[in-house]
């Protein structure tokens, strides 16, 4: 009795299972995996204009990859309202329902941008496809669609080509750091403004979709990392560029490495020291109603070439060098102050440093943070060290030869 | 039959995995902003000596689960309806954690299985573990404390390792916000999760050697007080107060954003299982501590009998109760904030003061 | 040696016993009916020694094949024969001084003893003793010569390794014993013997370490023994089944093998052990789940070797039963938790193959399994052959077939070859079909499903016993002293305390405080 009523449960629990399925499974055959997401404004209607990077497995496997005739990369686009309407919308168009989780990129076209993103990013919090740690650019003089449609040399896909573009520049040159979703939402729920990097097309547009544009040593098309851009209030104001975006990203002790060149004895600029370390320590108080902005940098570097003779062995020397290390940092992280300043744009975060150390203080300037901040004064301190001189002292060019 | 018997470490892995269970993936003390990893450690000297409480009573009553002791303490006509009330707090709180797993299952992976399967699935495999008894369920917690404990630091090291803690999201911490800690840590924090201890009054009968339940109980909840502060601490750090107080799931947040050498990157598997992992022993306990309850309060002699029926109203009144998970999430506040104090903290010490009255005035036959 | 012939219990042999018919005085008569009862068998040789005065008959019966014949021509044909009863004709004048003569002085042979009944007759008969059977004389003296052709002490086949001993056990009960008593030369190594079977008649001989073992156990060991009622015991398989506690589970709660050093070094951990004549396989009772995993050569190989290969056993075992399933879960419904460039790959590898990737799986597990077992029943070299056009001409053909993808193969491979280093067979056969379980549980759940089975094996493991030790210990219930011996292989000298769970106490080896006090026992 007890073992048949048993076995009838275990009968009826089977059939029930076995007949009702699978409900979250997918085969990959029916996935489109979606590698970037452009988003860009509509010209005459509310909503945007959502372009898919889709992935196409067989042209993009190793095995198989250089044979395909095809591109490693399809791109679709899709209007509608919201992001998830846009891109069930989509379905109209594909074969494969769009797959979300490997999404690394996101670009948003500069006129978009213009008008304000800080409503953009809600399914990125909300979706459990898509990652915050998703890649924010922002498409220079462009719309996001054409920066997708562009293929990339060494790398099969360009959604990771550009990431791994974002990567390398942070990495060894600091003119652009990593900026992902959640810092972007960071940003917007922090005090303050925040910045995006920006990719601008280099060369023909048109050239840089076709495959055959990378069948040449030098392709026609191409992308490249330019500068911040500035947000104030979601909004796109105005564009960091060269040494102002390299400031702030010292400013934001996001500095990695970088390589600069400092001024030697007769010749401007024609010394250069790799960075490899610098720390920033950031304090911020009032002093009579005016903010304080107390900036500590660390940095330490090492000579990398010499353009003009230079003795390395000597003390003093080095000293020099030092100093003027120093000097061309601290004249960087003016610049990008006073860049800020002008833009009433208080990008690096010292509203929320104010509001995390004195959060009395900072209710007395809250209200009118961003006209307070453009009157903030720099106290800055730079301390550099040169660490290394490479494998070196002396350059082989004699002093006699510098005239 | 045989007693079954539970030795000091199962009931330390035991408490353990019922204080992490759903506390360390939901967020908690929400009113303390980012000092609620204070809270949690404030809150600790309470929970021990709630834990005391029971300790005390197991001690003088080592036989008898709550209910029992209830009617010795109170007399038959009082203390058997004020046990009886224990039945559906208990399926009530044990029905929520089971609806949070299968909330985070479904907003994580499962967008497309109904609620139902899940839940029935969980409460299938509950269901067997206490039809195999106390005995087999503390070994098998021994077994999970563990899995736990290698999970735990894993997700915390690779958290750490990539980069994505901040301390400036924790420190500093201002004298208001103390206050503010303190007053998320009483009551919120002391009942959940530290009151909800009550359930172990059910299996404390069990354990073998009855001069280790203070130590073993002690060891446990500061252990498991210093995980889910250090969780909490690091989860903070990572997402900021903001994200912090808007997730519903801040720990499967957190771990989405790890990213080391491009390479380890979406564990997410880890905090699911570890969701999983405490809700069923979370919930098992729950499940349990009304079985062994009922039978007590009905006389079934073979509680096992008890577990088929628990486990239904169980899975029901999980996605029953609330229409969808913030609704899910209001009713909790009202029931953490005026039921389970009452069943939690104010019977038992209740009982632990009657008793000790009633034990110096010499007023028991 | 005590060894104590004990009639089988069942109801049957009772009531035989009972009815049982006693030796006739008459020799003709014994002979027929003894030639009766055995169905007039060729191989029964009857052998009649004639006296001097014609009065006093005598024969020896045996059973050819069973016996040693050298034995059986050296002392009985010799004792018995008229040359040597005619030297002393005079000493021997009666039937019963012949009896006690051949009895105590002619036969020069190990072990005799008197029979009285024909049952206890025929069952010596058929153990290969020989019977002498007197004219006028109700009892026959029962001589052991048994013995006949049996297989020579060869290496272990199924339990192999690189070092250490390299004898294994034989069909022959007398062998195995012998084999072990030469590795523990103990006082204490007691075995008794008794014979299971009502038809087959098995000797089976339960042996442990006096002192050591927990009588309890034995006691219960014993008890499950005596319980049993079958036909026949071809084999120690017959009996672990019979006497497991938990007869539905998939996992073994009894460990066998066919290594005597593996019987020795279990039973100085305090476990008994059971030898069923006929086979090479011998039971251990306790068993736990991770004596399953530890070989004996783990104890002769250097610790941290050891230890790093026990540990890549349990890796095994963990990709054996959770690899598919896993495999299955991850592209099925967390394609977010495999890293861009994989998935990529897998995508790529699975354009073109026709089936889910469960009916994939599937099919190439069950394609392995047919060539294992293929591979298993065939003559050895054939064996190669198989499983070479099996896996490589198969696999590569189903490849480029499109059939299914590469991955897969690779997938089921690494199960399959993880599934082998899983030392105890009968483990690894456990863990392949609940591997089948599991991939389906996948198939409808994905991790979630994995998770909960999960829970559900581990606390059906730990639900399970054997001989009343659980069968996870020491892990669950925890012992930390234990784990020195568990996922490790700690150096020898670490290992002073006995095993708790197994003997229930904790003991320092080389000590003799545990034994019983009218055993001294040296070490």
């Amino acid at each position: 009795m007890r073992t048949k009523l048993i076995g009838l449960l275990t009968l009826y629990l089977g059939v029930s299972v076995l007949l009702t399925g699978c409900w979250n499974s997918r085969e990959l055959n029916d996935l489109a995996i979606v590698s970037g997401i452009g988003m860009d404004k509509l010209d005459d209607e509310d909503g945007y204009r959502v372009t898919f990077q889709i992935i196409n497995p067989t042209s993009s496997a190793p095995s198989t990859g250089a044979s395909s005739s095809q591109p490693p990369v399809m791109v679709i686009s899709s209007t509608d309202r919201t992001i998830f309407g846009a891109l069930r919308k989509a379905s109209r168009r594909m074969t494969r329902q769009l797959f979300f989780a490997h999404t690394q990129l996101m670009i948003v076209g500069e006129p978009l941008a213009r008008s304000g993103i800080n409503n953009l990013f809600d399914i990125f919090e909300r979706s459990h496809e898509l990652r915050l740690n998703t890649t924010v650019l922002i498409a220079k003089n462009s719309d996001a669609a054409s920066v997708l449609k562009l293929l990339t040399a060494l790398e099969t896909q360009p959604s990771t080509g550009l990431v791994k573009k974002t990567q390398n520049t942070s990495r060894v040159w600091g003119e652009n750091r990593r900026i992902g979703v959640f810092e972007v939402i960071n940003g917007i729920t922090g005090e303050g403004d925040f910045t995006i990097n920006g990719i601008q097309i280099i060369g023909s547009a048109e050239e840089g979709k076709k495959k055959s544009s990378l069948e040449q040593t030098e392709a026609p098309a191409g992308s490249i990392m330019s500068g911040l851009g500035v947000f104030k209030n979601g909004k796109l104001i105005s564009w960091l560029n060269g040494p102002e975006s390299r400031g702030t990203q010292w400013l934001l002790d996001k500095l990695e490495e970088t390589s600069v060149n400092i001024d030697s004895l007769d010749r401007n600029k024609d010394i250069s020291v790799n960075v490899f370390y610098s720390k920033t320590s950031v304090k911020v108080d009032l002093q009579e109603g005016k903010p304080v902005f107390h900036i500590h940098i660390r940095e330490e570097g090492s000579i990398n070439e010499a353009g003009s003779f230079v003795d390395l062995s000597k003390e003093e020397e080095l000293e020099k060098l030092k100093k003027e290390l120093a000097e061309q940092t601290a004249s960087e992280v003016k610049m990008a102050l006073k860049a800020a300043q002008e833009k009433r744009s208080d990008i690096f975060n010292f509203g929320n440093e104010l509001k995390r150390t004195h959060p009395e203080l900072w209710k007395t300037v809250k209200k009118d943070w961003n006209s307070v901040f453009a009157e903030g004064e720099l106290d800055l301190q730079v301390d550099a060290y040169i660490r290394g001189t490479g494998m070196r002292l002396k350059p082989y060019f004699p002093v006699e030869k510098r005239e | 039959m045989r007693k079954e018997v539970i030795g000091p470490f199962q009931l330390f892995a035991m408490i353990v995995l019922f204080e992490l269970g759903t506390a360390v993936v939901v967020p908690i003390g929400l009113e303390s902003g980012h000092a609620v990893w204070i809270s949690i450690l404030l809150a600790l000297p309470g929970g021990i000596l709630l834990y005391l409480v029971f300790a005390d009573l197991y001690r003088q009553f080592p036989d008898l689960v709550i209910s029992g002791y209830t009617r010795k303490i109170l007399g038959r006509w009082i203390g058997w309806p004020l046990s009886l009330l224990y039945l559906p707090v208990l399926m009530y709180n044990g029905s929520r954690n089971l609806r949070e797993a299968g909330d985070l299952l479904i907003s994580s992976t499962y967008d497309r299985t109904p609620i139902f399967i899940i839940n029935s699935i969980m409460v299938i495999a509950v269901m067997y573990i206490l039809y195999k008894g106390i005995e087999v369920f503390s070994r098998t917690a021994e077994i999970y404390f563990w899995l736990i404990v290698i999970m735990g630091l894993v997700s915390n090291f690779v958290v750490i390792i990539s980069g994505l803690v901040h301390l400036k999201n924790l420190f500093p911490i201002h004298p208001g916000e103390w206050l503010e800690a303190l007053g998320s840590a009483y009551p919120s924090i002391w009942i959940f999760p530290y009151g909800e201890l009550v359930c172990f009054t059910a299996i404390l009968p069990h354990f073998s050697t009855r001069n280790k339940v203070k130590k073993t109980g002690i060891g446990a909840i500061a252990l498991s007080a210093f995980l889910l502060s250090f969780t909490h601490a690091v989860e903070m750090s990572v997402l900021g107060t903001d994200i912090y107080s808007r997730t519903t799931f801040p720990m499967f947040t957190t771990i989405t954003l790890v990213n080391v050498a491009n390479f380890i990157q979406r564990l997410d598997a880890i905090v699911i299982l570890t969701l999983i992992i405490g809700v069923f022993f979370k919930m098992s306990i729950y499940c349990y501590a009304a079985v062994s309850i009922a039978a007590d309060l009905f006389n079934v002699k073979e509680p096992r009998r008890l577990v088929i029926p628990v486990g239904v109203v169980v899975l029901f009144s999980s996605f029953v109760s609330a229409e969808n998970y913030p609704m899910h999430l209001k009713d909790g506040i009202a029931f953490l904030k005026y039921i389970l104090p009452f069943m939690c903290a104010v019977i038992p010490i209740l009982l632990f003061l009657v008793h000790r009255f009633r034990r110096r005035f010499g007023l028991y036959k | 040696m005590p060894k104590q012939t004990k009639e089988s219990k069942t109801a049957e042999m009772a009531s035989d016993k009972e009815q049982s018919p006693p030796i006739l005085e008459n020799l003709e008569e014994n002979l027929k009916q003894i030639q009766s009862k055995l169905g007039n068998s060729p191989d029964l040789i009857i052998r009649n020694y004639e006296s001097l005065d014609h009065v006093n008959h005598a024969a020896a019966v045996y059973i050819n094949g069973l016996i040693d014949m050298e034995r059986v021509e050296d002392y009985i044909t010799h004792a018995l024969s008229l040359d040597s009863l005619q030297e002393k004709a005079e000493s021997v004048a009666t039937v019963l001084e012949r009896f006690s003569f051949a009895k105590g002085k002619a036969l020069s042979i190990g072990k005799e003893k008197i029979v009285e009944d024909q049952n206890s007759l025929l069952e010596g008969l058929l153990s290969g003793d020989t019977m002498i059977l007197f004219q006028g004389l109700t009892k026959a003296i029962s001589v052991s010569t048994s013995g006949g052709e049996g297989r020579a002490v060869t290496e272990a086949t199924t339990q192999v390794n690189i070092r250490g001993p390299k004898d294994s056990f034989t069909e022959s009960l007398g062998t195995n014993l012998s084999l072990v008593r030469k590795r523990i030369k103990n006082p204490n190594l007691w075995i008794e013997t008794l014979t299971i079977g009502a038809v087959t008649k098995t000797d089976v001989s339960i042996v442990h370490i006096h002192g050591l073992a927990n009588e309890a156990m034995l006691q219960e060991f014993r008890k499950k023994l005596s319980e049993i009622h079958v036909d026949s015991i071809l084999e120690s398989g017959y009996i672990e089944q019979l006497i497991e506690e938990n007869k539905y589970s998939p996992f073994p709660t009894i460990f066998n093998t066919e290594r005597p050093d593996s019987v020795a070094g279990n039973l100085l951990e305090g476990r008994i052990a059971l030898f069923v004549d006929g086979t090479p396989f011998v039971l251990i009772a306790p068993a736990t789940f991770f004596m399953f995993f530890h070989t004996v050569e783990d104890y002769y190989q250097r610790y941290d070797v050891s230890s790093l290969i026990r540990i890549l056993r349990f890796m095994c075992l963990l990709i054996s039963l959770f690899g598919p399933a896993i495999f299955v879960a991850a592209l099925n419904f967390h394609q977010e938790m495999i890293p861009t460039p994989l998935l990529i790959n897998l995508a790529s590898q699975r354009e073109g193959v026709p089936f889910p990737v469960v009916i994939e799986v599937l099919l190439l597990e069950v394609t392995f399994e047919i060539i294992r077992e293929a591979g298993i029943r065939m003559p050895s070299p054939i064996g190669q052959t198989v499983s070479i056009i099996g896996g490589l001409v198969l696999g590569q053909a189903a490849v480029q077939a499109g059939i299914v993808s590469p991955a897969m193969v690779i997938v089921v491979s690494l199960t399959g070859i993880s599934s082998f280093a899983t030392p105890a067979f009968n483990m690894a056969l456990s863990v392949r079909l609940l591997r089948f379980v599991i991939t389906f549980v996948s198939a409808y759940m994905g991790l979630y499903g994995i998770a909960i089975t999960g829970l559900i094996l581990i606390a059906h493991l730990c639900s399970l016993r054997s001989l009343g030790v659980p069968y996870m210990s020491p892990v669950a219930p925890f012992a930390a002293g234990d784990q020195k011996d568990i996922f490790l292989r700690t150096p020898l000298h670490f290992m002073k305390i006995r095993r708790r769970l197994v003997n229930l106490k904790s003991s320092v080896p080389g000590t003799s405080a545990q034994l019983r006090k009218d055993n001294p026992h040296e070490n």
